[in-house]
């Protein structure tokens, strides 16, 4: 899923000062279920803004929304008559869903209350870690599983470097695994040591962001 | 909105809720300005429930949970605290006092430490 | 007696520890149907009540169902059977190991358990050391860290047994609690009969001139042969049974009893079922069989609370608006909570006979699609949204 979390509420008054008809939109998908923006935090942010700007001489009205997929147009149709309302509004959507919303709604203010991290899972209860880069030509079949260009903080494809200790990644050694290490376990596991004999070539990042920005086309569901 | 405007308990019923049912077989009240809502655990309480509070103007909210280890669904005292850290990190953010909020843990046999607090308050 | 009218209701065990059997009898004299499940190759007592299945080679696969309707998932050969239960006894007893990083020192000639002290008297195998000349025991309670009860118990027994064959028995202890009547009339039996209790807080122990010394308080103490107690640990079944049944284990590393107000021994964190004996307690025999009999008498109370009408809230799901996060399902203390499909719908669903009613669900749901029915906060503080979700 797509991981979030909110900005800092500093960020957030900075960005809305001035307003006193506010929507909050949230999205019931990727950052609900990163508990960053579902309906819940939406009632919370708001609350919070209504308790943060109490002392305002103008009252500050704040509509509460949230939508199934906020990157999707027709799901964001009904917000219409409430954007037409307000003076602006804080998508609790990931950039996707926020960009959807300015598109959709070229004349309304759009803010983003959410840092939209990574693609990732959850580890634990209350911890998520990024897994996919999106790098769009995926390897994973190589390395056992496990992605060296997202999980080793180099993206090195010939690892590891000299940085890995019992396991650990030098650079956050208390909370990063050597994906290297992870690698080779896995393929020793498998029986599969005798991928790491090959050498990688040097990855041609054209097909990630570097190639500029991308898009995907089925041809079969275009009239 | 109706409530008292001082303090807003939000109290397990287990422990705090039967603190309080203990203080008041003994003929004491709490004060008028005191709004006491019980929940079936600590585990239950909100953020929003505590952030609702503060918006309908609650001076002060307290949260009262079982000790630790003595909670029948286990960690849900864990959780009324972690919630309580949470709002209290909010606060702060929005430029409110974090002491607002309080978490403090209870046993029912405690009625005459939770008149204190309520006279110290 | 018959605990209910009409059909009797069926209680799962599980463990082939004494404790299981004491519980497999009591259940079975209360009128319940008995369904037993060893888990382990196990001795099958000679007679039982005709309303107990023993099923002596079932491997549990799975425990479907909740409090009142469980269901114990059985592999027995290449099928899968499903035994029917309105509660679970748990009763695996414990493990025993000698543990020798504790004492420093490994079994020999001149170190033994109690239990193998006890197989020697038993074979003869001391009859030489016992007759040639006043033979000399040390057992030696709390070395190394404070010994469990129940070995501790048996080191006595052991100790008066051979007190009881002519020896000279001393038994060095750091803290016995002598807490029950048995215990004390043990222990006042044991120094009429002349064995020399010897409370030490620290001691040194020696090997030479072919005896065992030991430094104490008193002065230094010549035996023959020192007796060690073995240490109990959880039995090794624990982690893996309690992870099928998604049950809490403590740090110890035994069943977590949740029974803080002293009501209900021997529950779990989940409802219906329970954990009986040494496997969630450090006792001697005598102690674990009574503590079976208090929760045999608990678990009989829970299934006659199931025929009066359910009180108290249960979270309650809108289960077209859960995005099947699965925070609920991971955050429930009772594994109340499960996505499933029901209706057509896959979504989140709380059996209410399996809830407590605690609510951290409802609190941590991100888009508040659950709700504790029966739970009135008032309207002001209620945590829904102040707008309305678009789905």
């Amino acid at each position: 899923m797509i991981v979030a979390e909110r900005k800092p509420m500093v960020e957030i008054l900075a960005s809305i000062q001035g307003v006193s008809r506010l929507l909050v939109v949230g999205c019931e998908t990727c950052v609900a279920v990163c508990l960053a923006g579902g309906a819940k935090e939406v009632a919370v942010l708001s609350a919070a803004l209504r308790l943060a700007l109490r002392e305002r001489t103008s009252a500050v009205e704040i509509l509460e929304r949230s939508v199934e997929r906020q990157c999707e147009e027709e799901f964001n149709a009904p917000l219409a008559e409430d954007i037409a309302k307000v003076e602006a509004v804080l998508s609790m959507a990931c950039g996707v869903g926020v960009q959807t919303l300015a598109e959709q709604f070229p004349d309304a203010i759009i803010y983003p209350a959410l840092n939209t991290q990574f693609m990732g899972r959850p580890e634990a209860p209350g911890i998520w870690a990024e897994r996919c880069l999106g790098c769009g030509d995926c390897v994973l079949g190589r390395f056992g599983g496990i992605c060296p260009i997202t999980r080793c903080s180099k993206s090195l494809l010939n690892g590891p470097c000299g940085g890995s200790s019992n396991g650990r990644c030098e650079v956050d050694p208390e909370h990063l695994e050597c994906a290297w290490q992870l690698i080779y376990d896995r393929l020793a596991r498998l029986g599969q040591l005798e991928r790491l004999y090959a050498i990688e070539p040097p990855k041609d990042w054209r097909s990630a962001h570097d190639g500029g920005p991308r898009r995907t086309t089925r041809e079969d569901l275009r009239l | 909105m109706s409530m008292a405007q001082r303090l807003l308990v939000l109290a397990c019923s287990r422990s705090a809720g039967e603190a309080l049912a203990a203080l008041e077989a003994t003929g004491q009240t709490l004060p008028p300005d005191v709004t006491w809502v019980n929940l079936p655990c600590g585990g239950s309480v909100d953020v929003l429930h505590i952030l609702r509070a503060l918006e309908a103007g609650a001076e002060k909210v307290w949260v009262l949970a079982c000790y630790e280890g003595a909670c029948e669904s286990l960690e849900g005292n864990r959780w009324a605290e972690k919630r309580v850290q949470w709002v209290q990190a909010l606060l702060q953010e929005i430029g409110l006092g974090p002491e607002r909020v309080v978490f403090r843990a209870i046993s029912p046999t405690m009625a005459a430490d939770l008149k204190a607090w309520l006279e110290e308050e | 007696m018959n605990p209910m009218p009409g059909r009797p209701r069926g209680v799962i065990v599980l463990g082939a520890a004494p404790e299981a059997l004491c519980a497999v009898r009591e259940l079975a004299a209360l009128g319940y149907a008995v369904a037993w499940l060893p888990l382990e190759e196990a001795q099958a007592p000679a007679a039982l009540p005709p309303n107990v299945a023993i099923y002596p080679a079932a491997e549990l696969v799975g425990l479907g169902g909740y409090a009142g309707a469980f269901c114990a998932q059985v592999r027995r050969g290449e099928a899968i059977e499903c035994l029917p239960g309105a509660a679970v006894l748990i009763a695996l007893g414990n493990a025993r190991c000698y543990p020798q990083e504790r004492y420093g020192l490994p079994l020999g000639p001149r170190v033994l358990t109690p239990p193998q002290a006890r197989q020697r008297l038993k074979d003869r195998t001391l009859e030489a050391l016992l007759s040639h000349r006043k033979a000399h025991f040390l057992v030696m309670l709390d070395w190394g860290g404070e010994t469990s009860r129940e070995t501790a118990v048996e080191a006595l027994h052991t100790a008066r047994a051979l007190r009881q064959n002519h020896a000279e028995v001393t038994l060095f202890y750091r803290d016995l609690k002598v807490d029950s009547a048995p215990l004390e009339r043990l222990t006042r039996r044991m120094r009429e009969e002349g064995v020399v209790f010897c409370r030490y807080i620290e001691v040194e122990v020696r090997f030479e001139e072919g005896g065992v010394h030991i430094a104490a308080p008193d002065g230094l103490v010549r035996g023959d042969m020192l007796i060690l107690p073995e240490a109990v640990q959880p039995h090794p079944a624990t982690l893996p049974l309690a992870a099928l049944l998604k049950l809490r284990v403590g740090k110890d590393g035994y069943f977590q009893e949740v029974n803080v107000r002293q009501v209900r021994p021997g529950l779990t964190n989940r409802k219906g079922i329970y954990v009986a004996g040494r496997c969630h307690m450090d006792a001697d025999r005598e102690a674990a069989l009574e503590d079976v009999s208090h929760v045999v008498a608990s678990l009989d109370a829970f299934l006659h609370s199931l025929d009066e009408p359910p009180s108290g809230p249960t979270a309650e799901v809108e289960r077209d608006r859960c995005i099947r996060c699965l925070t609920c399902v991971r955050t429930c203390p009772h594994a109340a909570a499960e996505v499933v499909e029901r209706e057509g719908i896959t979504a989140a669903y709380v059996e209410k006979a399996a809830c407590w009613g605690c609510g951290i669900c409802a609190a941590h749901c991100p888009v508040q699609a659950i709700a504790l029915k029966g739970q009135a906060v008032p309207s002001w503080l209620a945590p829904t949204a102040q707008g309305v979700s678009i789905r």
